[in-house]
């Protein structure tokens, strides 16, 4: 295990962009209300425990187009196979912890670094 | 895709957790103005009402402006239908609503919409196109019926056709079948107005 190294709670809030990061110390599972899939892990700039739910939603108005209902054929994309955001989405620092200089209306209370995983 | 547009994707995503109850009832809104415009359509079937309906037109006349008719309001129909759905959606599956999940949704959902708008558009235009053919075609093959019908009943029978003339002495009709035919006053017993003849024996 590397994960020994404390939560850095006075690093300065910056949206830096790590690229692609070890998948090792994160983890999906089934929320237990079954509203979606949890992410969880240790974010790789603050070292903070982040934890990101990714809820099950309408995104908008729209659907299968006509063709696609009367050919039967079920969209690409994400949607058709079992959905994996650990991989496919791009994560975000929710460690939780307000660190300084953040602004006051961010949707993601953390340091504001953003990371994929390598595959 | 730059980290800001990453950032951008995954805050709309986070912000429609929040609107998906106002996002479905608008789109139920539109949905119900659209299919009150399709009542719309139903005048398509009343507009050949030029000299007479279609049942005063030849077999072949009739049979080819039933079907532009009943052709152009599928799709009209279907044009309709296909601007609505490009307009305000239809049923939708539930995604994991992730930035990268949103943005792949969306890619997929303006190709389905510009592909909607395309087929709506060819299909109303195609189907004024037909409507104005048949009610070209019933125009043409719709010839100026005879006016002043009457049912003219003697001692010998039955005539109807068009009132020529009458006075003291005589009336004269004039029958499809059979011509002028002229009857002596004194052998008509009534003569009264008709509508048609076309279910004359």
């Amino acid at each position: 295990m590397t994960h020994s190294r404390p939560h850095d709670h006075s690093l300065a809030y910056a949206e830096d962009d790590l690229g692609e990061v070890d998948p090792v110390p994160f983890t999906q599972r089934a929320a237990p209300d079954g509203t979606g899939v949890l992410v969880s892990g240790t974010c790789p700039r603050c070292h903070g425990r982040t934890r990101t739910l990714f809820p099950w939603a309408i995104p908008g108005t729209g659907g299968k187009g006509l063709l696609d209902l009367v050919r039967g054929r079920r969209p690409t994309g994400a949607s058709a196979t079992e959905p994996d955001p650990l991989s496919e989405e791009v994560h975000f620092c929710e460690c939780g912890h307000a660190h300084p200089q953040g602004p006051p209306d961010t949707r993601y209370r953390g340091c504001g670094a953003s990371w994929r995983m390598s595959r | 895709m730059t980290a800001h547009a990453d950032r951008r994707w995954a805050e709309l995503a986070r912000e429609l957790e929040f609107t998906t109850l106002p996002e479905l009832r608008r789109q139920a809104e539109g949905w119900r103005t659209g299919l009150t415009g399709l009542t719309a359509l139903l005048a398509v079937l009343v507009l050949l009402k030029g000299r007479d309906d279609l049942t005063a037109l030849p077999d072949w006349a009739r049979n080819t402006a039933t079907g532009l008719v009943l052709s152009s309001f599928v799709l009209l129909l279907i044009g309709t239908l296909l601007a609505v759905r490009a307009a305000h959606g239809t049923r939708e599956e539930e995604i994991l609503l992730g930035g990268q999940a949103l943005r792949r949704w969306t890619e997929r959902e303006v190709y389905r919409v510009r592909r909607a708008l395309v087929l709506a558009t060819r299909c109303c235009v195609l189907g004024v196109v037909l409507v104005v053919g048949a009610v070209v075609l019933a125009w043409v093959t719709t010839g100026s019926g005879p006016s002043h019908l009457v049912k003219l009943r003697t001692g010998t029978g039955v005539v109807c056709g068009e009132l020529v003339g009458a006075d003291r002495r005589e009336v004269t009709v004039r029958t499809e079948a059979d011509g002028v035919v002229v009857a002596r006053q004194a052998t008509v017993v009534s003569m009264r107005p008709a509508r048609s003849c076309a279910a004359m024996p």
